[in-house]
C-alpha cells in the first residue's frame, strides 16, 4: 500500500468506534441527499459543470496535499512553510517562463512545441524548488530533530514566515501574472461546458501522481522512505541513510508542489506571496480528510475538498467555503482522526 | 583474530554517563554474550557499536577498521547488522518486504534471493506467513523475522538484542537453536541477554555488565560455575 | 498570623539573585515612573507615548495568555488572535449602537466593567468548545486547528455583516468610565485634581495605561499562582512526558484544556480592552500576523517563564511598531543625505517596508536554533536544554 507513515501515534479517539464511524459517513451522505442530489436532478448541466470546476481543483490541492503527507510520514512535522513552498514554485515558474520569454499576454503560437516546453520548464522549476526545501529541511528542521516537538513547529511557522517575506520583499504585495499555456477550446456534454484546459490540468495532476505511487511502491528510495517512516532507527539497521532519505522526500514534495504552483498560474493566472498561507491549510485538510501519511489519501482528500469547496461556491454562498473546509478539518479530527484512508493495522 | 574489537568505549545520554569504558572483542567463529541486569549497558553498548548512539571516547575497530567516521547505515554496508530490542519491524510491510528491507543494502540478486531461501528454510513459519503484515504476527514469529531480516543483510557479525525476551519457552529454544546454527555457519554473534544462564550456555565467552562497567569476563562455562555470578543473575 | 508577618515572611523567601525578581521589580518601576517621566522630558509626544505603551500592554497581556498555553503546557496555539477577536467583538456588539442596524433592532450600552468579564467568558467557552475534540489528539494537530480557527473567525465577523458591520467594522466604541480619576504629573496636568466621572477617551491615555498596568498585575499573579499550584506542576507533567502524565493520574484532556482555557480568556481580556481603547473592532485587526506575533514574543522571551513573556511582547512590540515602521522614513533620509534619485529613494524605501515577515520568520527560526531557552529561560528549561535530560539521546548520531 502506498503509505508512507503511520498515521496519529497515541491518538485516542474522540468519538471512535461504530458510532463515530456511522456519523462520519453519515453526515456527508445526508448533505449531499438533502443538499446537492435534488439540484443534481433539476439541472444536471450545471451540477457537472460545478463537478469539472471542483476536479480541477482538487487535482491542484493534491498537488500540494502530497508534500504535507509525505513530510509528515516520515518525521511526523507538520510542515508550516509547505504552503509556501507551493507559491515559491509559482513564483520561480513564472521567472522562468519570463526568462524564455512566455510572458502572460504573448502569444507565441508554439503549438505543440508548448507541451515540451512546458514539461522542460516544470521540470526546472520541481528540481530548484525541491532543492530550496531540501536546503531549509537540512538548515533549519534537521538540528532540532531530537527536541521537543514544539521547536520545529514553531521553527516552521519561522520558515513560512520567511518564503513569504521573501517573495513579499522580492514581488512586493500585488498580485504576479502568470503564463496561461493550456489549450483553449472546450466540448458540451449534458449543456456543461468543459474546458480543455481543466482536462489537460487533471490529466497532469493524475500523471503525477501515478508516478509518486509508483516511485514509493518500487523503487529503492521508496521503500527507504516507507521504512524511515515506520521506524528510523531499524531503517538505520537495515543501511538506509535516514538523512538522504528524509532530504528526498522533502525534494519530492517541493518538487510536486511546485507542479501545482505552475498548474495553478496557468488556471488562475495570478497568485501573489501569501496565496499559499490558505491554499496550504486547504492541502493539510485534504491530506487529514484521506489520512495523513496515507499518498492515495492525499489524493483522495484533495479531490473531496476541491469537490465541496466547488459546490459551496456553486450552489451555496462562495465566502463561507472557508469557514466550510475549516470545519471539516475539525469534524475529520472529532470523528476518525486517522481519514478517510488512514491506517487500521496495529502499530509495532 | 578479533573481528570486533571495541576499546574504552564511553557513552553519554545528556550528562549521564552510560557506559564507562568498554572493553571488549569478538573473535571469528566466536558466541560472545553480554550479561547484566537491567540499565548494565548492554544495549547501549549494541547501539553504539551500530552506530545509532555516537560515542564520546573509545575506539571500535572492525575487520581492522576503525569505525569512527563511519554512520550507522554504511556499517550495515560493512556487514555489522543488528536485531535490535523489541525486534523494531516494519509493522506496515508485509513478511516478505520486511526480508527485503534487510538486504537494502545489498545489490546482489542471486545472492539475495539465495540468502531468502535460507532464511525460509531456517524459519519455514515464515515461508508460511510470507504475504502476512508483519505487525500482525505473534513476538516468537516476529523476533524470527528480526533475526531473518538481520540475516538477510549477510551479516559478517551479527548482534542480537534480546532476542528471547517476552516468548514462550519452546520459541526461546528454537530461537538459542538457530542462533547456533547460524554460528556454526561461520558469522560471529555478539548476544545481549537477560536469560543470562540460557546465553552462557550457548556462548564461547561472556562479559558481564555493570552500570556501564564490565566487572567480569570468562568463558561461558566458566561464568556459569562462578558463584557470584550465579547470584547475581541466574537467580539461585 | 498576623498579615504584616506573613508579608514579612513572604519578602525575606524573596530570592533577589533571581533574574526573574530583578526583572519584577525592574519592569514595576518602569511602569510606575513612565507616565510622569515622559510627560516631564517631551510633553509634545507624551500623550502618544503613553498611550503607545498601553497598546503594548495589550500585547503584553496575550504574550502571558499565551505563555500558559505554548510554554506551561507546551501546546501549539497558532490562531491565538481568533480569541482575541471575539474579545473585542463581544465589546464592540454589546457596547456600541451596532445592533441596532442587525436584526435585533436595539442599541446595547453594557458598562465596560461587566464586559470585560463577559468577554472572558465568551472566550474561554469558544476555546472549550474548540479545545475539547482536538486535545485529545497529539498536540501538532492542536497547531493546524488552532491555524485554522485562527483564519475563520475574522471571516465570520467579516461574514456575518448584519451583526458586526463586516468589513466596514464596529465603530463609535462606548468609552469605559470611571466615577473619579485623580490628574497629575502623570497625566500631563500641572497641578492635582479629582476628576469626577472620567470618560477613557482618546484624549485620556493614562487612564488607559493604568487601566492596563492593573491589568497586567492582576494577570501576572493569576498565572504566577495557577503555575505554583498542583495545576502547574500538571501542565509541566503534560508538557514533559504526557502517557507518564497520565500514569500518574493527571486528567490530561482536561489539563490541556484548561491550559488552553486560561490562555483563551486572556486574550478575550486583552480583546475587550483594545476594542474599548481603539473604540473601533474591524476583522483587519486580528489576522495571523497578529498570532504569530505573539508566539514570537513568548518564544523570544522565553517559553514558560512569565517575565520572558512580558520582555519578550515590550522587544517585540518595540521592534514591530517603533523600529520597523520607522524604517522608511529612516532609509528615506539617509537616500536623501546620500542624495539619491528619487526612483533609488523610492525602491529603498519602499523594500524597507516590505522587511517584517522575514525579521519575524528569522526572529523565530534562529531563537528555536540557536537559543531556544529564549532571552529569560524558565529555571526548569534552561537546565533541560543545557543538561540534557536521560531519555533524549543528544548525541545521537543521526541527527548530524
Amino acid at each position: 500500500m502506498a503509505t508512507v507513515a503511520g498515521p496519529l501515534k497515541q491518538t485516542r479517539l474522540g468519538i471512535s468506534g461504530r458510532v463515530g464511524g456511522w456519523i462520519f459517513y453519515g453526515v456527508p451522505l445526508v448533505a449531499f441527499l438533502v443538499l446537492i442530489l435534488p439540484r443534481l436532478v433539476l439541472n444536471p448541466g450545471f451540477f457537472l459543470q460545478i463537478l469539472v470546476f471542483g476536479v480541477t481543483d482538487g487535482a491542484v490541492l493534491a498537488l500540494i496535499a502530497l508534500g504535507y503527507t509525505m513530510v509528515y510520514g516520515i518525521i511526523e512535522l507538520i510542515n508550516f512553510a509547505h504552503g509556501d513552498i507551493f507559491t515559491l514554485g509559482g513564483f520561480i515558474g513564472v521567472l522562468i517562463f519570463s526568462l524564455i520569454g512566455i510572458v502572460p499576454g504573448k502569444d507565441l503560437n508554439l503549438g505543440f512545441l508548448t507541451l515540451f516546453v512546458v514539461i522542460g520548464v516544470m521540470a526546472v522549476t520541481m528540481a530548484i524548488n525541491g532543492g530550496i526545501n531540501v536546503l531549509i529541511e537540512r538548515v533549519a528542521y534537521r538540528p532540532l530533530r531530537h527536541q521537543p516537538r514544539l521547536a520545529p513547529l514553531i521553527t516552521a511557522v519561522g520558515m513560512s514566515f520567511i518564503l513569504e517575506g521573501l517573495m513579499f520583499i522580492w514581488k512586493g504585495p500585488n498580485f504576479i501574472q502568470s503564463p496561461d499555456l493550456l489549450p483553449g477550446g472546450h466540448f458540451t456534454v449534458l449543456a456543461a461546458n468543459v474546458d480543455y484546459r481543466s482536462i489537460v490540468l487533471i490529466a497532469a495532476a493524475l500523471v503525477l501522481v501515478v508516478l509518486l505511487t509508483v516511485f514509493i511502491e518500487r523503487t529503492k528510495l521508496g521503500k527507504a522512505m516507507r521504512a524511515t517512516a515506520q521506524d528510523r532507527d531499524a531503517a538505520q539497521l537495515m543501511g538506509i541513510d535516514i538523512n538522504r532519505t528524509i532530504s528526498a522526500t522533502f525534494f519530492i514534495g517541493a518538487a510536486l508542489a511546485a507542479a501545482g504552483g505552475i498548474l495553478y498560474g496557468f488556471y488562475l493566472h495570478n497568485f501573489r506571496f501569501d496565496t499559499g498561507f490558505i491554499t496550504g491549510l486547504f492541502a493539510f485538510t485534504a491530506a487529514v480528510l484521506g489520512g495523513i501519511g496515507n499518498i492515495r489519501g492525499a489524493a483522495l482528500g484533495a479531490l473531496l475538498i476541491g469537490l465541496i469547496r466547488a459546490f459551496n461556491d456553486g450552489y451555496g454562498r462562495s465566502e463561507w467555503s472557508d469557514v466550510l473546509i475549516f470545519a471539516i478539518l475539525v469534524y475529520v479530527l472529532v470523528f476518525r482522526p486517522t481519514g478517510l484512508l488512514g491506517m487500521q493495522v496495529p502499530e509495532k | 583474530m578479533a573481528v570486533l574489537e571495541v576499546e574504552g568505549l564511553q557513552t553519554y545520554y545528556g550528562r549521564v554517563r552510560a557506559l564507562h569504558g568498554i572493553t571488549l572483542h569478538v573473535d571469528a567463529g566466536e558466541i560472545v554474550a553480554l550479561i547484566g541486569s537491567n540499565g548494565a549497558g548492554k544495549t547501549t553498548t549494541l547501539r553504539t557499536i551500530s552506530g545509532l548512539i555516537r560515542p564520546t571516547e573509545g575506539t571500535i575497530v572492525f575487520n581492522g577498521r576503525s569505525l569512527a567516521d563511519v554512520t550507522a547505515a554504511a556499517r550495515v554496508g560493512q556487514g555489522i547488522c543488528q536485531s535490535p530490542e523489541g525486534r523494531r519491524l516494519f509493522a506496515r510491510m508485509t513478511v516478505t518486504d520486511n526480508l527485503f528491507m534487510g538486504a537494502y543494502a545489498r545489490s546482489d540478486k542471486a545472492g539475495i534471493q539465495k540468502d531468502l531461501d535460507r532464511v525460509y528454510e531456517l524459519f519455514p513459519r515464515l515461508k508460511e506467513r510470507a504475504t502476512q503484515i508483519a505487525g500482525t504476527l505473534s513476538g516468537g514469529e516476529q523476533q524470527m523475522l528480526a533475526i531473518g531480516r538481520a540475516l538477510m543483510s549477510k551479516p559478517k557479525l551479527l548482534m542480537l538484542d534480546e532476542p528471547s525476551l517476552g516468548l514462550a519457552p519452546i520459541f526461546i529454544q528454537t530461537i538459542f537453536d538457530i542462533v547456533l546454527e547460524i554460528n556454526a555457519s561461520g558469522v560471529p554473534v555478539l548476544l545481549v541477554e537477560q536469560n543470562a544462564n540460557k546465553a552462557l550456555e550457548i556462548a564461547h565467552r561472556a562479559y558481564v555488565l555493570e552500570t556501564g562497567n564490565i566487572v567480569k569476563t570468562g568463558t561461558g562455562g566458566e561464568l556459569l560455575e562462578s558463584e557470584d555470578i550465579a547470584k547475581a543473575y541466574l537467580g539461585m | 498570623m498576623s498579615l504584616a508577618v506573613a508579608a514579612r515572611r513572604r519578602f525575606s523567601s524573596v530570592d533577589w539573585r533571581d533574574p526573574n525578581t530583578l526583572t519584577y521589580v525592574g519592569l514595576g518601576f518602569l511602569a510606575l515612573i513612565y507616565p510622569t517621566v515622559v510627560y516631564l522630558i517631551n510633553p509634545d509626544q507624551g500623550p502618544a507615548l503613553v498611550s503607545q505603551a498601553a497598546d503594548a500592554g495589550v500585547f503584553v497581556v496575550m504574550a502571558l495568555g499565551l505563555n500558559v498555553v505554548v510554554g506551561f503546557a507546551g501546546l501549539l496555539d497558532l490562531g491565538y488572535a481568533a480569541f482575541f477577536a471575539i474579545g473585542a467583538y463581544t465589546y464592540g456588539m454589546l457596547a456600541s449602537g451596532q445592533l441596532a442596524l442587525s436584526p435585533i433592532g436595539h442599541e446595547v450600552h453594557l458598562p465596560f466593567w461587566v464586559l470585560l468579564f463577559v468577554a472572558v467568558l465568551v472566550a474561554a467557552t469558544c476555546g472549550a468548545i474548540l479545545g475539547a475534540p482536538t486535545l485529545r489528539l497529539r498536540g501538532d494537530y492542536l497547531a493546524i486547528v488552532t491555524l485554522g480557527f485562527g483564519e475563520i473567525v475574522p471571516r465570520v465577523f467579516r461574514n456575518l455583516s448584519q451583526f458586526t458591520g463586516g468589513v466596514n467594522a464596529i465603530s463609535a466604541i462606548d468609552a469605559p468610565v470611571l466615577p473619579f480619576w485623580i490628574d497629575g504629573p502623570w497625566d500631563g496636568g500641572a497641578s492635582f485634581a479629582v476628576v469626577q466621572n472620567l470618560k477613557f477617551t482618546a484624549g485620556e491615555p493614562t487612564a488607559y495605561y493604568v487601566l492596563m498596568v492593573l491589568i497586567i498585575v492582576a494577570v501576572v499573579v493569576v498565572i504566577r499562582n495557577a503555575q505554583r499550584s498542583r495545576i502547574g506542576r500538571a501542565w509541566m507533567a503534560v508538557r514533559e512526558d504526557e502517557v507518564a502524565a497520565e500514569a500518574m493520574g493527571v486528567n490530561t484532556v482536561n489539563i490541556k484544556l484548561l491550559a488552553f482555557a486560561i490562555g483563551a480568556s486572556v486574550s478575550g481580556f486583552a480583546g475587550c480592552y483594545f476594542g474599548a481603547k481603539l473604540s473601533t473592532v474591524s476583522p483587519e485587526n486580528f489576522t495571523f500576523l497578529v498570532s504569530v506575533t505573539i508566539l514570537l514574543m513568548v518564544t523570544l522571551g522565553g517559553m514558560g517563564n512569565i517575565p520572558g513573556a512580558i520582555v519578550g511582547a515590550l522587544v517585540i512590540y518595540f521592534v514591530q511598531y517603533k523600529l520597523l515602521s520607522d524604517l522608511p522614513h529612516w532609509v528615506a533620509s539617509a537616500a536623501s543625505a546620500l542624495s539619491l534619485s528619487q526612483h533609488a529613494t523610492n525602491v529603498a524605501t519602499d523594500y524597507a517596508t516590505r522587511l517584517n515577515f522575514v525579521i519575524f520568520g528569522l526572529i523565530l527560526a534562529v531563537t528555536m536554533l540557536l537559543r531556544p531557552q529564549g532571552l529569560l529561560p524558565s529555571r526548569v528549561r534552561a537546565q533541560e536544554l543545557q543538561r540534557g535530560t536521560t531519555d533524549e539521546s543528544v548525541f545521537d548520531a543521526s541527527a548530524t
